[in-house]
């Protein structure tokens, strides 16, 4: 258990903690990596309360400002308790309690831009044009912002290991058709398309990267929890709350 | 930023990404076992599993139990329980399930036995929970019943109504095979009830050594059923037509009574060697699989209220082309839905026009011929070449014996030089077509009168022919009409002799022991009363006691072996291994072992 503690506490918390201990030098780097990760649930979070486009962007900006760079968070986080996630939420929603004071947001959040949400489109969530909760909807986008995450980690692994190749036909073939709503592509045509002598090797490429993409999200999850057995549990979840907010989503 | 942004997409996108990190993978897998530990740990009748109480084991196959259950609530009901067996992880599995559980309620159908749920153990066994169906297997039910060939269609036509529904919504069973397919009867109708709808997804595991065989090496699943593509670990994607596939292998089972490659063969050979059946190895047509069966198919055409041949017959007679199709090694070649399928049945049961070609037709023929133009071509020319110069040769000089050896070597020459390669390295069927069409033409040949002063010519390609027929393409009965124009036209006693022997094992192979043993009994009391003896003529004995084998006249066919030992050659090792047959077909496995002894160790000293 100790492993699995310190290997927990050397991922979310801690880096929370490192934010704030290298705020004097800016913190930028390590926060942006929390950032990646929550500011579209966040968002999408303040949208469904209510809050228009520009209100919820500048929110969301101040939110990460005060209460990630800020100490507020990590006195009031407690390690021992639920998942970052959610302890996120609940600091989201104490801290919207706040900003509802009129006065408060017009003074504090337009200044800070941690987040380059200047482009950010509110057609581009499908989380946004549903019947969800604020929660579901925090929950539906942390999901999508994880698999991009774990596409991404993979695609550069790929990359890395001198497996460009591998990674185009496993999204061309995987991945695209899923994104785009369109048919397989055939093998034949992508062995051409990237010279790979016959579908055989072709599949093969695929399974590489299948098992990297199972590796990264796992990999991923590990991060966010502090056992192997409690990763099982939240994909479980995952799985179980993705039919169900299938029926509320238009 | 990722570059691949998914935030607009909808949640079954979603799902569907995450689930190919869940997808089974061709090389090893992130399955963790469950530990040894739990093993032995299956609760009993009477104990609980969550809401459900066990009532009785009602079976056990190679990954789960099932169970007789009631549920307790929300609802009072009879249930069926189905715990898998510890080797999955529970997590995954469950997951798998839930990300069908959604499009599983979709399901409803008359003819399919719905899932209401699933769970895990407190000892992490996952478990499945659906409609109790109170039948027999498709195939013991038919079998026990003795329904017929129409009767049978008719029932597999509904199986194949309630296949397409679910694929209607999206769903592939993935294991459909006669003990997922329960029947019971209801109102005096007869209802089929397809289970395990949804669960064989989340159980499948790879194809590997692993996922076939159990640590006690019993082979799990079922793989006389599954498709070509699931056997081969490199093809990720399943479709529809898998199950068309095991459709096929059904309708096999239940014309012929037997599965398509011989499970003992299958069961008892490598994990490559089963996937190199299922991808390489075309099934044999259900008649020809019958007629080998021996004893063992009067038995499966009693079941169908038939006699043997004319189950054969109803089989030759486009019927076998249905299963064919249906199990062809490309899908693409398969009928495109189960109700194309279903409706195929329909069509044969009317008599109207089948999808299915049969081998022979104007669209096969064609096909080889694209396929194989130059073999077919060059094979045409030089038979009737060979032919031509044999019967211009023998009009001119009859009388010579030189011309007559000639004509030997010429149709010795067309028979192993041609027709025997082709058969035996190239497609049987490519074969089959061209004898076909040399019959076609000689008849024209035999009629017009250019062999009528000359019947041992004919005799001598009516043989050749008929031996191809039965060694080479394996049609039984047009080797039979051969062998016998050969007999009726072959002036000479010796060459008789080869007749009867050919004769005999033509009708052997079609389970006509009466006829087999008629031919071959008068070519060895030939030999018996000429006295000559030579030591190829054992074939006669050995041929002999074979087909008395096959009727269980274990006795006779055992003298006839002795006899034959004694009097061409004290130990043929052919006449041995007939006699360890006979033994082990005897049950006497004293005297099997004894004579196995006595076989010359020729793989020892070759290492």
């Amino acid at each position: 258990m100790g492993g699995d503690q310190k290997r927990f506490l050397t991922t979310q918390w801690s880096l929370i903690e490192a934010i704030n201990d290298d705020e004097k030098d800016g913190g930028h780097a390590l926060v942006g990596s929390l950032l990646k990760r929550y500011w579209k649930p966040v968002y999408c979070y303040l949208r469904r309360l209510g809050f228009d486009n520009e209100k919820a962007k500048d929110i969301t900006q101040a939110f990460f400002h005060d209460v990630v760079l800020g100490r507020n968070l990590i006195q009031r986080a407690d390690k021992s308790l639920g998942r970052f996630r959610t302890f996120l939420l609940v600091a989201l929603k104490r801290y919207v309690a706040a900003v509802r004071d009129k006065e408060f947001a017009q003074k504090r959040i337009s200044q800070y831009k941690l987040v380059p949400l200047e482009k950010v489109d509110e057609s581009g969530f499908s989380a946004l044009r549903t019947e969800l909760t604020p929660e579901d909807s925090y929950q539906y986008v942390w999901v999508s912002s994880l698999l991009e995450q774990v596409i991404e980690l993979v695609k550069n692994d790929c990359y890395k290991d001198v497996k460009a190749c591998h990674w185009h036909l496993f999204h061309e073939r995987v991945l695209e058709p899923i994104i785009e709503k369109t048919d397989l592509p055939v093998m034949d045509e992508l062995c051409s398309k990237y010279q790979i002598k016959d579908r055989q090797t072709a599949s093969n490429m695929i399974v590489t990267v299948k098992r990297r993409f199972r590796k990264a999200l796992r990999d991923s999850l590990r991060d966010l929890v502090s056992s192997d057995e409690e990763v099982d549990s939240e994909l479980l979840e995952i799985m179980k709350f993705l039919p169900r907010i299938a029926q509320d989503h238009i | 930023m990722s570059d691949t942004s998914l935030s607009d997409l909808d949640p079954e996108q979603l799902r569907k990404i995450l689930s190919v990190a869940e997808e089974p993978d061709a090389r090893g897998s992130l399955e963790e076992n469950v530990s040894a530990g739990d093993r032995g740990v299956f609760p009993q009748p009477g104990s609980w599993i969550d809401q459900y109480r066990l009532v009785e084991q009602l079976g056990e196959g190679g990954m789960a139990v099932v169970y007789l259950a009631e549920q307790q609530y929300p609802v009072q009901r009879t249930v069926a329980l189905k715990l898998i067996k510890p080797g999955m992880n529970t997590r995954r599995v469950i997951a798998r399930f839930e990300m069908e559980r959604q499009t599983l309620t979709l399901l409803n159908h008359p003819y399919i036995a719905q899932i209401y749920d699933a769970g895990t153990t407190k000892s992490g066994l996952p478990y499945f929970v659906m409609e109790y169906v109170k039948g027999l297997p498709i195939t013991e039910y038919c079998d026990q019943y003795k329904l017929t060939i129409k009767q049978r269609l008719n029932l597999f036509i509904q199986v194949c109504q309630a296949v397409n529904h679910a694929h209607q919504k999206g769903i592939i069973h993935r294991d459909i095979k006669s003990s997922n397919i329960l029947v019971k009867s209801e109102n005096d109708q007869v209802v089929p009830k397809i289970i395990d709808f949804g669960i064989a997804k989340a159980i499948t595991q790879p194809l590997t050594e692993r996922t076939m065989f159990t640590e006690d090496s019993q082979l799990l699943g079922t793989p006389e059923y599954i498709s070509p593509e699931q056997a081969d670990t490199s093809v990720e994607d399943i479709d529809i037509t898998s199950d068309i596939y095991s459709l096929g292998v059904l309708l096999y089972v239940l014309l012929t009574g037997v599965l398509p490659f011989n499970a003992e063969t299958l069961r008892s050979s490598g994990i490559d060697q089963i996937r190199k059946t299922i991808c390489e190895i075309d099934p044999v047509k259900p008649s020809t699989r019958l007629m080998k069966l021996g004893i063992e198919a009067t038995k499966i055409a009693q079941n169908r209220n038939l006699e043997i041949e004319t189950l054969a017959k109803n089989l030759r007679k486009e019927l076998e082309w249905i299963p064919l199709k249906a199990m062809r090694k490309k899908r693409e070649e398969r009928y495109r839905s189960a109700s194309e399928l279903s409706d195929e049945i329909e069509n044969y049961l009317k008599g109207a026009p089948l999808i299915a070609g049969p081998p022979a037709s104007i669209y096969r023929a064609k096909k080889i011929i694209c396929q194989h133009k130059s073999l077919v071509v060059s094979v045409a020319v030089i038979l009737v070449l060979s032919i031509s110069a044999m019967i211009v040769s023998l009009l001119f000089n009859l009388r010579q014996a030189r011309t007559l050896r000639e004509a030997r070597i010429t149709t010795d020459y067309f028979y192993h030089g041609l027709l025997r390669p082709i058969y035996e390295q190239q497609d049987r069927e490519v074969a089959q077509e061209i004898l076909d069409y040399a019959v076609k033409n000689l008849k024209r040949e035999f009629r017009t009168g250019k062999f009528k002063d000359y019947p041992r010519a004919e005799a001598q390609i009516r043989e050749h022919l008929g031996h191809a027929y039965l060694w080479g393409v394996k049609d039984y009965k047009a080797a039979e009409i051969q062998f016998k124009h050969f007999l009726r036209l072959h002036p000479e006693p010796g060459h008789k002799l080869n007749g009867w022997n050919a004769l005999g094992m033509a009708y052997f192979y079609q389970g006509k022991y009466k006829e087999a043993t008629a031919e071959l009994e008068r070519a060895v009391e030939r030999l018996r009363r000429s006295g000559k003896v030579e030591n190829w003529h054992s074939l006669m004995w050995n041929n002999l006691a074979n087909v008395y084998k096959a009727q269980e006249q274990f006795k006779d066919a055992e003298q006839l072996l002795n006899e034959s030992m004694k009097r061409h050659h004290p130990h043929t090792v052919e006449s041995i291994k007939k006699l360890i047959e006979l033994y082990e077909a005897w049950e006497k496995p004293e005297k099997a072992k004894e004579w196995r002894a006595k076989l010359p160790r020729k793989k020892a000293v070759e290492k």
